[in-house]
């Protein structure tokens, strides 16, 4: 699995698979240090270009979701929404939330939903713009866009910068292990999972033909 | 007889009508009867008992029951003040309304009212409280709750029969005519409290004080505000005591039992106008004009009443418009400013009025309510002691010498002629209204005689015309006849006319009342005094040719009155028709009123406004409501969405934008 | 990562919020609805996480986690009854589910 552990901690070669043998790894180690100080501006304005390559991502494919006819695309742009946040999580060093992303998001719920598209056999009907309900349309958007106004006033406020780095083993799964279970979370994560049954219980009745 | 004792005389016959009204129909006739005249009579021992203190001790008993209002400058008390007139008065309310409470146990035995006759025992006490409370209260304001109460118990009793539709509204008639009277009264109070600004009193004694003080204050003598307000008064007073223009009620409330016209219609409630005018003889006397519209009025009201009795075929039709000819008397005597004169006529008519109207009542009881006198006659076989009553009542109402009648319509017709002519200067001082109003006064006097003879001798004389035969009265009605029998003859005894000569015995009710109406600067000067005699002597020779007339009419030659009658069928017409009043009021006010009511108030108003108003808000509700309903119960689960997004759009934009 | 402003990850978990927003209020169809309401919590999720690297505290992680696993309850159930709507009335369109009118 690939370690997205900040360089200089990051131990030479021994976890990383692209660099082949041990003389290999040793070549890529001498090449590394090499490039190591003038790399550094580089390096971090690669990494804001990634991340605001990831931005676009998401944004373009969320309002994908929101206007294709076909929900076959619309499950589709959301799965690829769900990747582009995957990766922007694990640039905002919360590894554990990353990868749960997509094995829950991607991975089970839409799963789920296209399983439900394709049951019910729907096809594309009625776009984002229905000319019977154009108003509609517009009331949403604006009350949307009237959401959206507060927010941006509120965050014209804002004027911090990311944290430059994070600390070793933050977001890791270990230390959210850890609060979970010997921190204060542990009655709430234990009712989460009783919530998880519960659906699941709920869900098999109402869709169930018979018992 | 103390003065703290005073409040029992109304309440007796107050709790009488309250017992009694509780009671409900468990009271029998007689039971129910028997409570009510005990009442009233516990009231008349109180009353003579006041009425021996006031002589004994010539002082006016006054008591505060308690304090009504003090509102600003106005302050009222539930108080009683018995003076010489009130003392006489209340004798007589309470002592005739004894007999007639007796008399009407025997009265009310059909079978039809055996169920109903704790009611008009019960009314009937509440009629003597509200007479009472108006001839005891010391301030105008108790004194017209009384009017008011009076009034009530008039409608009530008139349309006692109320099944029957015409009674009720004879009823009806009564008390709406009253009312009119009463807004006039109102009227009259309102104007002189406003005129004696931060003097205001409602009390009789202070407000005497107040004028004789400062007469300025109501614009002095013969100013406009206290003529003004006199004239209001008597406004009020037509229609209590059925004058011209507000008479046309006491006819149609023959409807009632006769118990009742002879108690409320003749003897007490009819004459509380002459009452009231008596007791502000003080404020009538400062204004001329209004006094001589009074006896004017007076005067004409005889005349019309006495013209249309004589055609009249109903026993009570023509007592009634003898009642209300009487009355005119009686104001014809106060206008003049007799105030003692026309008092004691008050006196006399309750005796011998009350009589009459228990006499045609015995003989209606005793024919099976039959009251068509041409189907009467005879009855003087029949019904002895009635006839006997009967009589004594007749020679007093037409003036015989000696008779209490003839001693009280003489002195008011002498002293109408003695009034100086600026007494009572409607037209002006220099028009010879008191001799006008005189002439009037004796063809009036005339005209009785012949109609009263003309009902004596239809009843009595002659062969009995109907068709059951009649029985004699039963004693229970019969000895309240006898009683007022001896007082319409004895009554005359109390004033006895100063042409006796005898110091001793003349007078004395004049003198009685002096107190009373010394605060009114009268003088009946204005003829000479030895043509006293020679006019009486020539008004009895009239009223005796007018008896004589009509004995030829009645009883030598009975077809001859129709004749006369055929030869001027427009004048009989009329008079039977009591000259058309009734019709003439029902198309000159009352049919354009319920006209404007109906077209105007009813449908505009009522209808189109007010209840457009109503019905408009309730349709404007339901309108929101509708309109709320198809905007926003739309039933699609977005529009629901939507509108909690707007929500928390507010919010996020009150909180980020606001704050 | 110090050349970003903290806006823009909050900014574009605004933006997703917003379109989810709209998603919700315009689109016909059930199922894009419930897509869209996904999207609405994942803009959530993404605030959670940027204020939880600029404190340090792994609970914006946890809360992140959270509303992952109740998305995922709620996305079961939502499914589950689209496809009794569907049972029933042989449609998923919103616009023909009003039995709640007037």
């Amino acid at each position: 699995m690939l370690s997205l552990k900040r360089y200089p901690e990051r131990p030479r070669g021994s976890l990383d698979p692209g660099l082949g043998s041990q003389g290999g790894g040793q070549h890529a180690a001498l090449l590394l240090h090499g490039l190591q100080a003038p790399r550094t501006e580089a390096k971090s304005l690669f990494v804001s270009v990634l991340f605001y390559l990831f931005a676009i991502g998401v944004l373009v494919s969320a309002l994908s979701v929101v206007t294709r006819k076909n929900p076959i695309a619309a499950a589709v742009s959301l799965v690829v929404c769900f990747f582009c946040l995957s990766a922007m999580y694990a640039m905002l060093d919360a590894h554990f939330v990353a990868v749960t992303q997509v094995l829950v998001y991607a991975g089970a719920i839409m799963v789920l939903f296209i399983f439900v598209i394709m049951l019910l056999n729907l096809r594309g009907e009625g776009g984002f713009v229905r000319p019977s309900l154009a108003p509609r349309a517009l009331a949403g958007v604006a009350a949307a866009g009237l959401v959206g106004t507060g927010i941006v006033f509120a965050l014209s406020a804002v004027t911090a910068r990311l944290r430059a780095d994070s600390s070793a083993e933050f977001g890791t799964i270990e230390q959210v292990g850890r609060t979970i279970f010997s921190g204060p979370y542990l009655i709430q994560f234990e009712v989460a999972s009783a919530l998880l049954t519960v659906a699941m219980v709920g869900a098999v009745v109402l869709a169930k033909r018979d018992l | 007889m103390n003065a703290s004792l005073l409040w029992l005389i109304p309440c007796l016959p107050l709790v009488g009508a309250v017992v009694i009204g509780l009671g409900n129909r468990k009271l029998s006739r007689i039971v129910s009867g028997s409570l009510a005249s005990g009442m009233v009579g516990l009231s008349a021992l109180l009353s003579f008992g006041a009425l021996a203190k006031v002589i004994g001790n010539h002082e006016t008993l006054t008591q505060t029951a308690y304090t009504w209002m003090k509102v600003g400058p106005l302050d009222v008390d539930v108080g009683f003040s018995v003076d010489p007139l009130a003392a006489v008065m209340i004798c007589v309310v309470t002592g005739v309304g004894f007999l007639i409470h007796v008399y009407a146990i025997g009265y009310m035995d059909e079978d039809k009212d055996a169920d109903s006759c704790w009611r008009f025992f019960a009314y009937l006490n509440l009629f003597i409280f509200s007479m009472l409370l108006l001839v005891m209260g010391d301030n105008f304001l108790l004194m017209f709750v009384g009017w008011e109460g009076v009034g009530l118990c008039s409608y009530l009793l008139i349309g006692f029969w109320f099944e029957n539709a015409d009674f009720a509204a004879a009823g009806k008639k009564a008390f709406i005519t009253n009312r009119v009277g009463d807004f006039s009264f109102v009227l009259g109070l309102f104007w002189l409290f406003w005129a004696l600004g931060d003097q205001a009193t409602l009390n009789f004694a202070e407000l005497q004080g107040v004028l004789a003080a400062n007469p300025a204050l109501v614009g002095g003598v013969g100013g406009f505000a206290v003529t003004g307000i006199c004239l209001l008064m008597f406004g009020g007073a037509t229609g209590k005591s059925a004058q011209i223009p507000l008479f046309v009620w006491l006819p149609d409330a023959m409807a009632g039992p006769t118990p009742v016209s002879a108690l409320i219609h003749a003897a007490t409630m009819v004459t509380s106008g002459i009452y009231m005018i008596c007791r502000l003889n003080f404020m009538f006397s400062m204004s001329p004009v209004a006094m001589g519209v009074v006896a004017t009025i007076g005067a004409l009201t005889a005349l019309l009443a006495a013209s249309i009795a004589v055609t009249q075929n109903d026993i009570k039709k023509v007592l009634a418009y003898s009642t209300i000819s009487q009355l005119g008397y009686m104001f014809l005597g106060v206008g003049v400013g007799a105030y003692a004169a026309g008092f004691f006529h008050v006196l006399t008519h309750a005796f011998f009025k009350a009589l009459l109207f228990l006499g045609a009542g015995a003989i209606i009881h005793a024919l099976h309510h039959e009251q068509d006198m041409r189907h009467m006659g005879g009855l003087r076989k029949h019904m002895k002691g009635t006839y006997w009553c009967f009589v004594m009542a007749y020679l007093a109402i037409i003036g015989f010498p000696g008779f209490s009648g003839f001693f009280s319509k003489d002195e008011i017709l002498w002293l109408t002629f003695a009034t100086p002519p600026e007494q009572i200067a409607v037209f002006g001082s220099g028009f010879p209204l008191p001799t006008i109003l005189w002439v009037i006064g004796v063809l009036t006097a005339v005209l009785t005689a012949f109609y009263m003879s003309r009902l004596m001798f239809m009843t009595f004389a002659g062969e009995f015309r109907g068709h059951h035969a009649p029985h004699a009265a039963p004693k229970v009605m019969l000895w309240p006849l006898v009683v007022l029998a001896v007082l319409s003859v004895g009554a005359g005894l109390l004033n006895l006319p100063h042409w006796i000569h005898v110091e001793a015995i003349q007078g004395k009710l004049h003198h009685f009342l002096d107190p009373v109406f010394s605060g009114a600067n009268v003088r009946f000067d204005g003829a000479d005094s030895s043509l006293e005699i020679p006019v009486m002597v020539g008004t009895l020779l009239l009223i005796a040719a007018s008896v004589g007339w009509a004995y030829h009419l009645y009883v030598r030659a009975p077809g001859k009155a129709a004749a006369i009658a055929d030869k001027v069928p427009r004048l009989h017409q009329g008079s039977q028709n009591k000259w058309y009043v009734d019709e003439l009021y029902e198309a000159a006010i009352i049919g354009p009123i319920l006209k404007v009511s109906e077209a105007v108030l009813h449908r505009v108003v009522d209808v189109r406004i007010i209840d457009g108003l109503v019905n408009g808000v309730a349709r404007l509700v339901r309108g929101v409501g509708t309109l709320y309903g198809s905007l926003i119960h739309t039933g699609q689960v977005q529009a629901y969405a939507l509108a909690i997004a707007i929500g928390t759009a507010v919010m996020v934009l009150a909180y980020t934008v606001g704050a | 990562m110090d050349q970003i402003g903290l806006h823009i990850p909050l900014g574009l978990s605004a933006a997703l919020f917003v379109i989810g927003m709209i998603g919700v209020l315009t689109r016909k169809n059930a199922l894009i609805v419930l897509m869209s309401v996904e999207l609405m919590l994942n803009g959530v999720n993404l605030a959670f996480v940027s204020f939880a690297r600029q404190s340090q505290s792994v609970d914006g992680h946890i809360f992140a986690i959270f509303v992952m696993a109740v998305a995922a309850a709620e996305a079961a159930v939502g499914l589950a009854l689209v496809i009794l709507l569907f049972r029933n009335r042989t449609t998923v369109e919103l616009d023909d589910l009003n039995s709640l009118k007037g």
